[in-house]
């Protein structure tokens, strides 16, 4: 006899409702004490990530709606940002929730954030967050002076980059021996490294280039964007991560634990 | 009719007095700030500025809400401020109109040429500094209007009004309970935190990173326990996913009113047009 589908309840609504609260609660909280000045909202760590992105492994479509929701909340208060202005970059959160729902779903992968060996995790984190900043870095120094005054720009672009890579690289492969390597490959891909740059593109494109109208002057494009996915990184892998390892077990037990994409 | 406390109220404590602005049909409340939002892309002098933004402080007074509600945006503003500055005249510096300012901090050979960074202030950067910080204020003074004025009961009755589905409502309805709910629990957790000789307000950077990791686990173990019992308690009151009550507890009308100061904000966004494609 086969399982029937699962439909949607009233734990699922609930649940979104409580988690989307919490990560405004979070949002407000983190963007207050770890603000990055001159861009309202933007947090230099952005706890509340640490939520609706590990809610997206857990709840499906229900934790990306939780990540745009109270991000939508938060550009109204107390970012100041008027209500189609918060429309248009609250999708920054969706996305990031987004990243991990879709690798996860479409690849079956059965999140089993068990630990195995601890110490890879953190070495996890230190080398994707470290590679990450100097591929951005060595990419925002080539942009701004390389391609038009060269040397030596172009070598500090160079370097940057192979080496950044090369630690993003050792990051991913060392996230394999921390546990199940299927599901660490795929959060250390889609739930920090992915997640981070896209949010981080439309975020700060929202904030400075594609809005309506932008808040911010287009100049501030990339120091807006290094801010937010670096600080968003850095909470991914940490914080997130330790709420992936020790609450997926119990979640799982739960009826709030989405298979699919809504239920 | 029943005048609800607004989010503003709820969230900071600050109530606003009884006003004409309140009184207006919550759709009125949602589709003004809505229209300003619009305006506000329509900036882009300082005519259209100036025009705009005394439009939007009339309606923010015409809201009651106390003036005091400006200081917990006055950080926002300040340091948006600073940035908008620091990007015109330092990062990406105008080089058009007539130079009022300019000096020379950093000078670096390069096999290109000679990479210099300094301060440039022209009277074109001027103007775009102004209008920049204006739209910051006009953006600042309507999200206040809409939080300041408006009742997460009234947009619950709004949305029940326009025959949104019950279930949506509800959440929407759990979400704005939600808020109160977790800051509270919030605070009990970092007290606890504090009890226990874990000093989040003195400590650094490091250990207020640490105190949020400590505190994410009692605050999702706690959703977890309120989903299921009102899950439960919705479930045992009959109360279907797809349920179609139509019962109406509130009832708010449509007046005269709403029509014009409707009417109005459309008349300012189509001024705010005129303006800002006069090139002024």
């Amino acid at each position: 006899m086969s399982a029937g589908k699962t439909k949607i309840t009233w734990m699922h609504i609930v649940s979104f409702s409580l988690a989307t609260a919490i990560s405004y609660v979070l949002g407000v909280v983190s963007s207050i004490i770890f603000p990055v000045l001159g861009a309202p909202g933007v947090s230099a760590l952005y706890v509340a990530a640490a939520i609706y992105v590990p809610l997206g492994i857990w709840m499906g479509m229900w934790g990306a709606l939780a990540g745009y929701i109270s991000c939508f909340f938060l550009g109204i208060w107390p970012s100041g940002y008027t209500p189609i202005q918060s429309f248009i970059w609250a999708w920054a959160d969706f996305l990031e929730a987004l990243m991990p729902v879709l690798f996860f779903r479409l690849l079956k992968v059965n999140p089993d954030f068990t630990l195995k060996k601890p110490k890879y995790a953190k070495a996890m984190a230190l080398l994707i967050v470290s590679g990450s900043l100097l591929l951005i870095l060595g990419i925002g120094v080539q942009v701004a002076f390389g391609q038009y005054y060269g040397e030596p720009f172009t070598t500090f672009y160079v370097y940057s980059v192979y080496i950044g890579t090369l630690l993003a690289v050792i990051g991913i492969i060392t996230s394999m021996f921390a546990g199940d390597p299927k599901t660490w490959v795929t959060y250390a891909i889609s739930g920090v490294i992915l997640a981070s740059l896209v949010s981080g593109i439309w975020g700060a494109g929202t904030l400075t280039l594609w809005n309506l109208p932008p808040p911010l002057p287009a100049g501030l494009f990339y120091i807006v964007f290094t801010g937010w996915v670096i600080g968003d990184m850095i909470v991914l892998s940490t914080i997130g991560t330790a709420l992936l390892v020790t609450l997926t077990p119990l979640i799982k037990r739960t009826g709030i634990y989405v298979k699919g994409w809504w239920s | 009719m029943y005048q609800s406390r607004s989010i503003f109220h709820e969230l900071l404590g600050i109530p606003a007095e009884w006003s004409i602005y309140r009184q207006l049909h919550p759709f009125s409340k949602i589709i003004i700030p809505l229209f300003l939002s619009i305006s506000l892309f329509l900036v882009n002098n300082v005519l259209s500025a100036i025009f705009l933004f005394s439009y939007v402080l009339a309606i923010f007074l015409l809201t009651k809400i106390p003036l005091k509600i400006i200081k917990k945006y006055l950080l926002i503003v300040l340091s948006l401020s600073t940035f908008i500055i620091l990007s015109i005249f330092m990062f990406t510096p105008i080089q058009e109109g007539h130079v009022l300012f300019k000096m020379t901090l950093l000078t670096l050979k390069a096999e290109k040429g000679t990479v210099s960074w300094g301060v440039l202030i022209t009277d074109k950067a001027l103007l775009k500094a102004f209008v920049y910080i204006s739209r910051i204020w006009i953006m600042i003074f309507t999200a206040i209007t809409l939080l300041g004025s408006l009742s997460d009961r009234e947009i619950i009755w709004g949305l029940r009004s326009l025959k949104v589905p019950y279930s949506m409502a509800l959440a929407l309805a759990l979400f704005f309970r939600g808020v109160g709910l977790f800051l509270k629990d919030f605070q009990i957790v970092r007290d606890s935190m504090m009890v226990r000789g874990l000093d989040v307000e003195k400590g650094s950077l490091l250990l207020k990173f640490r105190a949020y990791i400590y505190s994410l686990v009692p605050l999702i173990v706690l959703m977890i326990r309120r989903s299921q019992e009102i899950s439960l308690a919705l479930e045992s009151k009959g109360i279907s996913l797809n349920a179609k009550t139509r019962v109406l507890y509130y009832k708010m009308d449509f007046k005269k009113l709403d029509a014009l100061f409707i009417l109005t904000t459309v008349v300012v966004l189509l001024v705010t047009l005129y303006f800002g494609s006069s090139g002024v």
